[in-house]
C-alpha cells in the first residue's frame, strides 16, 4: 500500500515537472522571440541603408550585444535572396566588410560537419568570390552533405572550375550519389536562368554531350542523357539520335525520353523506328515521346502498338495518339469498337481520362 | 510625390519597399492580402500600385481584374511583382491590363526606375 502511495507520488512529481518545464520553455521561447523581433526593427533600417552605402557598417559592427552578429547575418543573407543586380553585390561587398564571409571560410575548417554544411551553404548565398578557394577544397570534404552544398555554392556564383569535380562525380558512385550531383548540373545551366551567362550554360551543355559519347559508365550515360533533357539542349539531337540505337537498354530510354523534348522531325524518325524496339520499356517511352511531339506522321506506328503485348506501351501509345488531333481522336474511336478486348480497353481508359480532364503523362 | 499602394505579403521585402520609396519623397500604403488591397484602392486613390502575385485571400491577378472592371480604379496604373518561377504570369498580367512589371529578386535602380516611368506617363 505505502508502494503504491510512493509510486502514485512519484508520477505526480514528474507530471508536475514535466508541465514546469514546458512552460518555463515557453516563456523562455516568448522573450527570447520579444528581444529578437526587438533587435531586427533596430538593425533593419541599417540594414536598407547598406543598398546605397555597403560600407556604412559602423552600427552593424560596434557596440554588439551578444547574439547580435547572428541576427544581423541572417537579416543580410534575408535581404541579399531578395535582391538582384547591383543591390546583390552591395549586400555582398557588406557580408564581406563586417567580416561575415571570412567566418564562413573559417567555419568550413571545423570538426563539426553541420557546420562545415551551414558555412558551405551560407558561403553560396553570400556570393562571395573571396569563399571560392575554401569551397572547391570543401569538393573534396569526407561528407557528401557538404561536398554537394559546396558543389551548389559554387554553381549559385557561376564559377565554372567546379565542373571538373562534378563530372567526375557522376561516375563515382562510391563517394557521391550521380543523381545528386546531376541536380547541381542543371542549377548551373537551367534554362530558366536569368542569373547564369549565356556563354557559361552554353558550355555546360556542350560538356554534357560530350560525356554522353565519352563516358563508358552505363549509368552515367543514362544520367548525362537525362541532363541533357532537363537542360533542353536541342544540339545533342544527333548524339541522342545514335543514343536511341545504343546496346544499353537504359540508354536507350533515356534517348528516347530525351527525343521527345526535340521537335524536329529526326527525333520523330528515331522515335518511330524505336516503336519497333524488343525492350518493352524503349517502346512506351518512344511512344510517350511521340505523344509530346505531335507528329502525325507517327499515328499509323502508334496505330499498330495498341496491340502490343505490353500493358504500358498500349496506353502511352493510346495516349499519343489521341495527341494527334482529329485524325488520331478517330483512331481512338475506331480502336474503342475492336475486335480485340484489349486494344477495346485500352482506347475505353484514354476516352474516359479525357472526359474527366485527367492527363496522366503530363508533368 | 505620389501616393503608392503595395501589396505584398512578405513583410521585408514590402519593409524595404516602403523604406525606398519614402525615402524619395512618396506616401505609401501597405497591404498584406488582395481583399485588403481592393479596399485600399477604393479608399486612398493611389497614384499607382504595386502588386505583388502571389498573395493571400485573393492572388494579384484578381485584384487586378477586380480594379481594371471598376471605372472609378480602372485607369491606376499597376505594376506587377512576380517571382522568377512564374515568369509566364508576365503574360497574364500584362493582357490583363498591368502597366508594367519586376521579376523577384529584383534591383531597386529597375524598380524605381520603371516606377518613374509608369508615374510620368500616367501625368
Amino acid at each position: 500500500m505505502i508502494f503504491i502511495v510512493y509510486v502514485v507520488g512519484a508520477l505526480l512529481a514528474l507530471v508536475y515537472l514535466v508541465i514546469v518545464y514546458l512552460l518555463v520553455q515557453r516563456a523562455i521561447r516568448y522573450r527570447w522571440s520579444w528581444y529578437v523581433n526587438g533587435r531586427i526593427q533596430k538593425f533593419e533600417p541599417l540594414l536598407f541603408n547598406l543598398l546605397d552605402t555597403p560600407t556604412a557598417l559602423g552600427p552593424l559592427t560596434h557596440g554588439l550585444r551578444p547574439f547580435d552578429r547572428a541576427i544581423i547575418e541572417r537579416l543580410l543573407l534575408k535581404q541579399a535572396n531578395e535582391l538582384a543586380g547591383e543591390d546583390r553585390d552591395n549586400m555582398t561587398q557588406a557580408l564581406e566588410e563586417a567580416g561575415y564571409v571570412d567566418e564562413m571560410v573559417g567555419k568550413l575548417r571545423s570538426r563539426r560537419w553541420w557546420r562545415r554544411l551551414e558555412a558551405a551553404s551560407k558561403l553560396g548565398v553570400m556570393k562571395s568570390r573571396k569563399g571560392i578557394p575554401a569551397l572547391l577544397k570543401a569538393c573534396e570534404d569526407p561528407v557528401e552533405g557538404v561536398r554537394l552544398a559546396a558543389a551548389v555554392s559554387l554553381a549559385e556564383m557561376h564559377d565554372t572550375s567546379v565542373l571538373g569535380y562534378l563530372f567526375e562525380a557522376m561516375e563515382d558512385a562510391s563517394h557521391w550519389t550521380p543523381e545528386r550531383v546531376a541536380d547541381v548540373v542543371w542549377t548551373f545551366a537551367m534554362p530558366q536562368s536569368r542569373d547564369v551567362p549565356e556563354e557559361i550554360k552554353a558550355s555546360v551543355r556542350a560538356e554534357v554531350r560530350s560525356q554522353i559519347v565519352r563516358t563508358t559508365d552505363s549509368k552515367a550515360r543514362q544520367l548525362y542523357i537525362r541532363t541533357a533533357r532537363r537542360l533542353e539542349d536541342v544540339e545533342a539531337l544527333d548524339i541522342l539520335c545514335e543514343m536511341i540505337g545504343h546496346s544499353d537498354v537504359g540508354t536507350r530510354v533515356q534517348a528516347a525520353s530525351a527525343l521527345g523534348g526535340i521537335p524536329d522531325p529526326r527525333s520523330a524518325d528515331k522515335l518511330i523506328a524505336a516503336l519497333g524496339d524488343q525492350e518493352r520499356v524503349v517502346r512506351a517511352e518512344a511512344a510517350r515521346s511521340l505523344g509530346i511531339l505531335q507528329d502525325p506522321r507517327a499515328i499509323e506506328s502508334l496505330a499498330q502498338c495498341l496491340r502490343d503485348p505490353s500493358r504500358e506501351v498500349r496506353y502511352n501509345a493510346a495516349w499519343a495518339v489521341n495527341c494527334m488531333g482529329p485524325a488520331g481522336e478517330d483512331v481512338i474511336l475506331a480502336a474503342a469498337q475492336d475486335g480485340d478486348s484489349l486494344v477495346r480497353n485500352t482506347a475505353a481508359q484514354i476516352l474516359a481520362e479525357k472526359r474527366l480532364g485527367v492527363d496522366s503523362q503530363r508533368v | 510625390m505620389a501616393t503608392i499602394l503595395v501589396a505584398e505579403d512578405e513583410p521585408h521585402i514590402f519593409r524595404m519597399i516602403d523604406f525606398k520609396l519614402r525615402s524619395l519623397g512618396h506616401r505609401v500604403i501597405g497591404v498584406a492580402d488582395g481583399r485588403e488591397a481592393v479596399k485600399a484602392v477604393s479608399v486612398d486613390r493611389p497614384n499607382l500600385i504595386l502588386l505583388d502575385v502571389m498573395m493571400p485571400m485573393m492572388d494579384g491577378f484578381e485584384v487586378l481584374r477586380v480594379l481594371k472592371a471598376d471605372e472609378a480604379t480602372k485607369d491606376i496604373p499597376v505594376i506587377m511583382l512576380t517571382a522568377k518561377s512564374q515568369e509566364r504570369d508576365i503574360v497574364t498580367g500584362l493582357e490583363s491590363g498591368a502597366a508594367d512589371y519586376v521579376v523577384k529578386p529584383f534591383s531597386f535602380p529597375e524598380l524605381i526606375a520603371r516606377v518613374n516611368t509608369v508615374l510620368e506617363e500616367k501625368l
